[in-house]
């Protein structure tokens, strides 16, 4: 347990940073860009570290929750299908200790299902589906930005929750 | 959710596989290739040797010199070098592009030399040397062009990686401006079916073609390398196929024109260099337009309008538009290819990126794996758009 891996980490970012990139030919400036991406993915490792484990289960909570307050497939055969794989999948995903790929697992039957539904779904369930994708996808995006704003990317990083609030459900 | 057909409506499928022939060969031999495992950046030698034996099998009497990595850019390898020989002026100092193993996406060399010399003498473009597209001299694929001189961002101006996030601030921007947007139509206008395109396949005028093969393409590169699931872009998937627009007149498109892929003079504020063609295909003229609503491409003005390439309005883009090149932009066609820029954007990022980074076959992992995390914003873009927003 000692040293932590947060300690590990910025015992690395501190060498980088004051004794390794110094060294780099300013000359090659393909080495300095990586430079400055690794360090910008190291830092932002040492802020999600803490979290790591809240954030991948926050997140396949909210989507196990969509799932389960979907209505009956209604539609034809691959619709149908797709309603129990998903159903399975749901099971499966909740036995799974490793919280991000129980979230893959469950992803991927949802998406299945949309795709069927797509093809052979009942108009009306069609849209109730695609309506709770669409909300669900809202609330995964904006986790999302939250958790990588620090990347610098975000058309509106003022608006986002801070790491803390976000996993807090806040 | 707009415009979502019932499943009657739905009656007659598209040919989900119909994917222009040569992006589709390419994509599966990347498949084969990734079993090769991790890729080892060659050093400066190593790609001294490989373009002395590429310019004597083209007969190319110059000798290669002073070999350097270039940095910027995120998907092909690129050298400068300088030769000595009996070599026109324009080909004294040279541009290696090169495909890495694998990465962001998988684009054609052939295809690129191409489209250059078609564009050369209609928007500035750096002059094709030689072009190695199946890599049987160098192991990989490779085009030379030469040197064009420019900045793609202020010196001064900051911003991430490939040009992202850079601002050009009033002086510039008001520079450049109509020399962008005038280029995008000077493209639209080429003839591309006297162009020497012979690697490009061309939709049919008057037909969904153009928007389908884009759709199909996208979907197959998410079918063969998504390792993550992203119900949000499944569900645009679906959307997409639902409503494709019919292309009444397809154009040449550049297929990736943003602040970036533009090479300026900062002294004459003139643009000295259009890059970046890899993603160019022939198709509708809104899909262009389309690309520079991506907020990822763009910056806020004080008053937090966004700015295309921190530069102008995307209302002043299209009124320009519409005025030079006599063509009127249809907004559901508009709203369509957004989406669609949203779907091919973040598939890149998802998916292809994601799985270079994960198996090491790209010259800069790091960026692939930094790079991804833009997802997240331009998810929000495509929910919004998905819902009907503006976004």
């Amino acid at each position: 347990m000692t040293p932590s891996p947060i300690i590990r980490l910025k015992s690395v970012v501190q060498t980088l940073e004051h004794v390794i990139i110094p060294a780099v030919d300013p000359g090659n400036s393909l080495a300095i860009e990586q430079c400055a991406l690794v360090l910008a993915q190291l830092h932002m490792l040492v802020r999600h570290m803490p979290f790591i484990g809240e954030y991948h289960a926050l997140c396949h909570a909210d989507l196990a929750t969509t799932v389960a307050a979907l209505p009956p497939a209604v539609g034809g055969p691959a619709t149908e299908d797709a309603g129990l794989n998903l159903a399975v999948a749901d099971r499966e995903a909740d036995g799974m200790t490793d919280a991000s790929a129980a979230y893959h697992h469950l992803g991927r039957s949802l998406e299945n299902l949309v795709r069927a539904t797509a093809a052979d779904g009942e108009a009306k369930y069609r849209a109730a589906l695609d309506a709770a994708v669409l909300a669900f996808s809202r609330r995964q995006t904006r986790r999302a930005r939250s958790w990588f704003r620090d990347a610098g990317f975000d058309h509106d990083p003022k608006g986002l929750p801070s790491l803390e609030d976000m996993v807090g459900g806040r | 959710m707009t415009d979502l057909k019932t499943a009657a409506e739905q009656a007659a499928p598209h040919d989900r596989n119909a994917i222009e022939p040569r992006l589709l060969h390419l994509l599966q031999i990347k498949q084969e290739r990734r079993l090769l495992g991790p890729y080892i950046p060659r050093n400066a030698q190593e790609i001294a040797d490989g373009l002395s034996a590429l310019l004597a099998q083209d007969g190319v009497a110059a000798a290669v010199r002073n070999v350097q990595r270039m940095g910027g850019g995120a998907s092909k390898e690129q050298f400068v070098f300088e030769m000595d020989g009996s070599i026109a002026s324009e080909f004294a100092r040279c541009v290696l592009r090169m495909d890495p193993r694998e990465g962001i996406i998988e684009t054609c060399r052939r295809r690129e030399a191409q489209v250059l010399r078609a564009a050369k003498g209609f928007v500035p473009v750096p002059p094709v040397l030689a072009v190695d597209g199946d890599g049987e001299v160098m192991g990989q694929p490779v085009m030379i062009t030469g040197f064009v001189g420019g900045v793609t961002k202020p010196t001064d101006s900051g911003g991430g990686p490939s040009g992202l996030k850079a601002t050009m601030g009033e002086r510039i921007g008001n520079a450049l401006t109509p020399q962008f947007i005038g280029h995008l139509i000077a493209i639209h206008a080429i003839d591309y079916r006297n162009a020497g395109l012979d690697d490009f396949a061309v939709p049919r005028p008057g037909s969904t073609d153009a928007a389908l093969w884009q759709v199909n393409y996208w979907t197959k590169v998410r079918e063969l390398e998504a390792t993550d699931s992203l119900p949000l872009l499944t569900l645009a998937e679906t959307w997409l196929y639902d409503n494709l627009p019919v292309c009444a007149e397809p154009v040449l498109l550049h297929g990736d024109y943003r602040l970036g892929n533009f090479l300026f003079d900062e002294q004459s504020l003139q643009i000295t260099a259009l890059l970046d063609w890899e993603l160019t295909h022939v198709g509708d003229f809104h899909e262009d337009l389309a690309y520079s609503f991506e907020p990822l491409f763009g910056g806020q003005g004080a008053d937090g309008t966004f700015l295309v390439g921190s530069m102008f309005t995307t209302d002043h883009l299209i009124e320009q538009y519409e005025a030079s090149s006599g063509r009127i932009v249809d907004g559901r066609t508009l709203h369509w290819y957004r989406i669609l820029t949203s779907y091919k954007l973040i598939t890149m990022n998802h998916t292809s990126s994601i799985i270079a980074a994960r198996d090491g076959t790209n010259h800069q992992n790091a960026l692939l794996a930094f790079l991804a995390s833009c997802t997240a914003g331009m998810s929000d873009t495509l929910c919004n758009l998905l819902a009907g927003e503006a976004a």
